[in-house]
């Protein structure tokens, strides 16, 4: 029974769990006639298979795939079905205590964990499984248009979108980035989550946010202002590696190797390319002739050089580069 | 040369443990040499440069510090997981990296290169081993005298001795790379919990490499080490290796090429590479802070005399 009901990347969600306080909750009743038709997604507890499939095409410790279903198990968290771009189904795997008896406390935080898990990366499979292309990308707002920070993790996308709204550009997803059949970028979730040490350099007292997982420092960071809840066309990629050296390298990236580049952003390309069941080749090809992309090469944005956060220099380039681009078009 | 392929038909997986520079990449280079004249010998393509030495960028040995490379092996992403689920994650594509070593072509054989101490994150409490150990088939723990590791280490981290002084003594002390922070969090602890860590285990009997004999007795050192690890090879054999991977050759290639492990703000990462090189850089307060710290230990491994005196052992020539 779906108690809960939101909206991200372009879905309605319907879920028997809260998913996160820092969403919209809608009402639940019935949706119309006309709205049956878009893309809903249920989320349900219920039986999911401990060590997941022995016929699975792709297989990796923790994450099975067949064509049209994918198990994940995050350990000690839950267990996790994801079928056919329309229900997630989750199974706890919190055991009663040695008395047999259940610990509200670890309870309430583990029903925390699924959520979260199931917002950070069972959703980019249902996505996956309707055909969009996913990239591991933070998008910011700029002028109407999207521009992504695309990397692995850590990498620094996260930084970069926080820091850009500290500025005044609004957000329109973190770290996950979905690309429509229209080129544009769907508005993902209305929170950031921030490293200790990013919430340090945007000089917020760490006090007033919330870990995110006891375990973890990194927090949640609202976007009750600032957040993008419109999709947006994708004008630039920015492709950001943290370099071994002192050196900053920026390339522009042209012709074919654009295409190439894309794809190598894409969130789980394996996982991706087992459920896929038309080639996302074309999609990236068309893409790349509509979008700029940029490779940046820097020292983790958060070192220091000097006093100063190296991210100072690296958010006055893209500030740089946007000037440039709003003047040029 | 006997093949070793013809001898070992499973996956073969052992661990090179160390506290950082103490001459874990070294061990690793020679490895890597052994196995380009091993296939020469039989005709294959190696991957020695030009001037015969081996690619310093493509040495035998995985670390799995990298989390994407832990992600991609255990098909889940770290980025909301605790350090201690990251270990955990870690500890399984380790299993998986052994599972999926290929039983032909001599690679079979992996080495794991290790800093971590010999137990899970100690700021967890979590008591249970980094490593599933019945995967392992063996541990080769590679040791250097603790003055000439901290000069080192001060040069690799960018910091100064008298800091490197306390991290080498620090039972909390952490390692991640210090150019990025894509990396799995090592717990590396003090310089004595971590020799103790690997060398007092009872539940396998580590071959201990001392940095010093290595330098001082290259041939027979490094003979008895492609022993253990299951090398079936001539002394000319592991003299040819040996000289592929001299000091000199190594900081070359590095000056030249760049070396993909080397940290930022440091001098290189092949800094001097010499036995006794504290003798003309630490102070006098700088070495008995050292030996305060871990005589004990240092004299179990012989680099100190039963009056904490220093032996010819880390001295040098």
């Amino acid at each position: 029974m779906a108690r809960f009901k939101y909206s991200a990347y372009g879905l309605t969600i319907f879920s028997e769990i809260k998913l996160s306080p820092l969403m919209a909750e809608q009402s639940t009743q019935a949706p119309s006639k006309k709205k049956r038709d878009s893309p809903s997604v249920t989320i349900v507890s219920g039986s999911v298979p401990p060590n997941g499939f022995t016929d699975s095409y792709t297989k990796f410790s923790y994450c099975h795939v067949r064509p049209e279903v994918v198990w994940l198990k995050v350990p000690n968290v839950a267990r996790f079905l994801i079928e056919k771009g329309q229900q997630i189904t989750f199974a706890s795997e919190l055991g009663d205590n040695n008395f047999g008896l259940i610990d509200h406390t670890a309870k309430k935080f583990n029903q925390l964990d699924i959520a979260l898990f199931i917002l950070a990366q069972c959703i980019p499979y249902i996505l996956m499984q309707r055909g969009y292309l996913v990239l591991r990308a933070s998008a910011v707002a700029v002028n109407g248009k999207a521009v992504l920070f695309a990397g692995s993790t850590q990498s620094g996308k996260t930084t970069y979108a926080a820091a850009l709204h500290n500025r005044g550009f609004d957000v329109i997803s973190d770290d996950i980035s979905v690309i429509d059949e229209s080129n544009r970028v769907l508005p993902g979730y209305p929170y950031l989550k921030i490293w200790a040490n990013i919430v340090r350099y945007l000089r917020h007292e760490i006090s007033s946010f919330t870990p995110i997982r006891p375990d973890v420092e990194k927090y949640w960071y609202p976007l009750t202002e600032g957040f993008c809840s419109s999709p947006l066309p994708l004008h630039h990629v920015y492709c950001v590696n943290k370099n071994r050296t002192n050196q900053w390298q920026t390339k522009k990236i042209t012709g074919i190797k654009k295409t190439d580049t894309l794809n190598k952003q894409r969130y789980r390309p394996v996982v991706h390319d087992t459920l896929e069941q038309t080639p996302l080749f074309p999609k990236l090809l068309q893409l790349a002739t509509q979008v700029s992309v940029t490779e940046v090469a820097w020292p983790n944005p958060l070192s220091v050089v000097g006093k100063k956060p190296r991210i100072a220099h690296q958010l006055q380039y893209f500030l740089d580069q946007i000037n440039v681009n709003n003047a040029l078009s | 040369m006997v093949k070793n392929s013809d001898i070992a038909a499973k996956p073969i997986l052992h661990v090179l443990a160390s506290y950082p520079k103490s001459g874990n990449t070294w061990v690793r280079a020679f490895l890597t040499a052994l196995r380009n004249v091993e296939k020469r010998s039989f005709g294959e393509k190696t991957s020695s440069n030009s001037t015969g030495s081996v690619e310093i960028n493509r040495l035998a040995g995985v670390s799995f510090v990298d989390r994407t490379m832990v992600e991609t092996r255990v098909g889940l992403d770290s980025a909301d997981l605790s350090q201690l689920e990251i270990a955990h994650l870690r500890k399984e594509a380790i299993n998986q990296f052994k599972e999926k070593l290929t039983i032909s072509k001599d690679q079979n054989r992996g080495f794991l290169k290790i800093h971590n101490i010999n137990a899970m994150p100690i700021r967890t409490g979590d008591a249970v081993p980094f490593l599933d150990f019945e995967n392992i088939d063996g541990v080769v723990y590679i040791v250097r005298n603790p003055l000439d590791t901290c000069i080192s280490y001060a040069n690799h981290a960018g910091t100064t001795i008298d800091s490197a002084i306390k991290d080498l003594s620090s039972n909390e002390q952490m390692y991640t790379s210090w150019a990025t922070q894509n990396y799995v969090t090592e717990q590396l602890s003090g310089w004595s919990a971590h020799v103790k860590s690997w060398c007092k285990n009872k539940d396998f009997n580590p071959l201990i490499v001392r940095y010093e004999d290595m330098s001082k007795q290259p041939t027979l050192t490094f003979a008895k080490l492609a022993k253990f690890l299951g090398f079936c090879c001539s002394a000319g054999e592991v003299e040819q290796a040996i000289q592929q991977v001299s000091f000199d050759k190594l900081k070359q290639q590095e000056q030249k090429l760049g070396f993909n492990e080397s940290q930022i703000n440091t001098g290189g990462f092949f800094y001097k590479g010499l036995v006794g090189h504290w003798q003309s850089v630490l102070s006098t307060p700088q070495f008995q802070a050292i030996i305060n710290d871990h005589g004990e230990v240092m004299h179990e491994l012989g680099y100190l005399d039963e009056n904490h005196k220093p032996t010819e052992l880390m001295c040098g020539s």
